[in-house]
């Protein structure tokens, strides 16, 4: 794949398996995107609530907060929050606890179904507001 | 306690009818390929047998604990002088109903669960053993229908209702043995254990099906706990994995120019190795989510070529380095079909690794997609090894394999088994089409959306959730 453009928009991980977010913020920077990096659940949630993102992908299992509970301040303090915000996870959440999620996220990944290449396919697609053609978007 | 119906024949007969069924069926287990661990069980009861029948009194002693101890050339005997027993039937039919407490104990002391079923495949009869197997009392047991007293599973798609219905198709005498068979009982407990039945047509007094029953709850417990315990272990796979296939991506997408020949021949090797170990990974955290009944599957309208292409497109790096090459011959403007798209790649994924793995040569791997009966059917044909005729039934069991060559192959025997569950939660059919040493088809169908839109649009996110039995019950396969 080439190396594309800046093109503008501007995505938040929040991930801290390091070698995850380095090939995901590797091939997003490739695909023309402007790529921050968050460790914990509290950086994450401080970064996110300066609205400049265009999409937060989102990891449940990291240390501090977890990431539903930065899903759930953000969607309760922040009611107009700009960003889509994607879950990504490796955890198989029970039904019940997946649904309550994907009712506050734009969108659940599990993270062994899809390559930093496929990521970059969804994430085009996200971003240009379509319906993933190719996701594993529920 | 003993129960028994007694509303159509005299007791002593339906005993009688009992001890020789028993002891005939014993006998089949003994000179059949039932496994060793039987004889003992199988020694007590009929030590216990040959005693009470050559006996004049009623007065039982326990087995000679030496007998329990016998060596093969002394269960041979004694299978062979109770075969002669049994089978002259003068010597059972010449009791009578005085003799009714003898042919009693005799049925209540086998330390086997026994049932007999009727024509109707009622519960005509079943000893303490199998009352307190069950744990139901008697009333809730006898004369009623046997899948409402016993709710069971099968790991195999011949289920003892299908052994049935075939016997009374077909034959007048058969005996089978089933494996693993499940017990589901309330709680969410469930005993598990070997089932022997023997059938037969021409017995006068309606009764049909004899059920022996050996318990092997605990032994096949384990076996579920390990694959529980490999599927924990599994997932720690999953993040170094997904790890790996993502820096060799970066490989392809930034270095592939760079590379000569040989290295480019290496990092698909790589490639390609990697993405079969995420199939191997997915594929035992599958089995284990369907033994649990946790596999859940989102039933969407999908346009099928949209999703076999993609699917087979990754697969092609697979064939390509194991010199093979995937074609295609798939129909133009096949209907829209409703599908789990997550775990259809898993089946697709499955058979093309099938087909490349039992391909030793060059051969093309065709598949096919087409429309057939108000269906999408899609096939995978190889020029392989082939399969033999005598295991054909098989395939589609766990931990089965064809080739047990595991120098040349690998693979868990979970692929096909796993995607037979896929397929039927799916809503559709698998099948095999194999001949030894010319190559194998294998296809599934899919239901056509059209078939299933009203439904799909009745639910709240467009989707229908739909669970993989992997246990097929007798209930689900025959009554829904």
């Amino acid at each position: 794949m080439d190396k594309q453009k800046p093109n503008g928009k501007k995505i938040l991980c929040i991930e801290d398996e390091h070698f995850i977010s380095e090939l995901y913020a590797r091939a997003l920077r490739r695909a023309g995107y402007d790529v921050t990096t968050m460790l914990s659940g509290e950086d994450g949630l401080r970064a996110a609530e300066s609205d400049e993102y265009d999409i937060i992908l989102l990891d449940l299992m990291i240390p501090g907060i977890t990431g539903f509970e930065v899903l759930r301040r953000l969607r309760q303090e922040t009611p107009n929050l700009r960003a889509k915000i994607i879950i990504t996870t490796n955890l198989e959440q029970e039904d019940e606890s997946r649904a309550e999620i994907e009712k506050m996220a734009d969108g659940y990944l599990i993270k062994a179904e899809f390559t930093p290449r496929q990521l970059v396919q969804i994430i085009n697609d996200i971003a240009e507001d379509k319906q993933p053609s190719d996701s594993y978007l529920e | 306690m003993w129960v028994l119906a007694t509303d159509f024949l005299p007791a002593s007969i339906l005993y009688s009818v009992l001890v020789t069924a028993i002891i005939t069926l014993l006998i089949a287990i003994l000179f059949g390929s039932i496994i060793a661990d039987y004889a003992l069980q199988a020694t007590d009861f009929l030590a216990k047998a040959i005693l009470l029948v050559t006996r004049e009194e009623n007065q039982i002693e326990a087995p000679d604990a030496k007998l329990l101890g016998a060596s093969k050339e002394f269960l041979s005997e004694l299978a062979k002088s109770i075969y002669e027993l049994a089978s002259t039937s003068d010597n059972l039919s010449k009791h009578d109903n005085s003799e009714l407490p003898f042919y009693r104990f005799l049925a209540n002391s086998i330390p086997l669960p026994v049932i007999v079923l009727n024509k109707d495949r009622q519960i005509s009869f079943a000893n303490e053993s199998a009352l307190n197997y069950i744990g139901l009392p008697a009333s809730e047991v006898i004369n009623q229908a046997f899948y409402d007293a016993m709710n069971l599973s099968f790991v195999s798609s011949l289920t003892l209702e299908s052994w049935l219905d075939d016997c009374v198709k077909n034959v007048a005498l058969k005996n089978e043995i089933w494996e693993r068979v499940r017990l589901n009982l309330p709680n969410n407990t469930r005993k598990q254990f070997d089932l022997a039945a023997h059938y037969s047509n021409n017995d006068p007094n309606g009764l049909e099906t004899i059920l022996v029953l050996y318990d092997r709850t605990n032994i096949y417990e384990r076996d579920d706990h390990d694959l529980t315990f490999v599927a924990l272990a599994v997932h720690e796979l999953r993040t170094p994995l997904t790890i790996m296939r993502g820096y060799i991506e970066v490989f392809e997408d930034e270095i592939e120019q760079e590379l000569n020949n040989e290295q480019l021949a290496f990092m698909y090797n790589m490639s390609a190795s990697a993405q079969q170990l995420t199939s191997f990974v997915s594929n035992i955290l599958n089995v284990s989510r369907v033994e649990e009944n946790a596999l859940l599957l989102h039933l969407k309208e999908e346009k099928w070529q949209d999703i076999l292409i993609p699917s087979c497109k990754d697969m092609e790096l697979r064939a390509r380095v194991h010199n093979k090459k995937l074609v295609y011959d798939i129909a133009e403007n096949l209907p829209a079909v409703a599908v789990d798209k997550v775990s259809i790649y898993e089946v697709l994924s499955n058979l093309i690794d099938n087909a490349i793995k039992y391909t030793h040569t060059d051969e093309d791997i065709l598949i096919r997609a087409y429309e057939k009966d108000g269906m999408v059917e899609t096939t995978v044909t190889d020029k392989g090894v082939g399969i033999p005729e005598s295991l054909l039934g098989h395939v589609f069991d766990k931990f089965y394999r064809a080739h047990q060559n595991k120098n040349s192959t690998g693979g868990t025997g979970l692929g096909l088994y796993l995607s037979r569950a896929i397929i039927i939660a799916n809503g559709g059919t698998i099948w095999v089409d194999s001949k030894e040493g010319k190559g194998s088809t294998f296809g599934f169908s899919l239901p056509l959306f059209s078939s299933v839109a009203d439904q799909i649009k009745s639910e709240d996110n467009g989707s229908i959730v739909r669970g993989a039995h992997g246990w097929i019950k007798n209930h689900s396969l025959y009554r829904e």
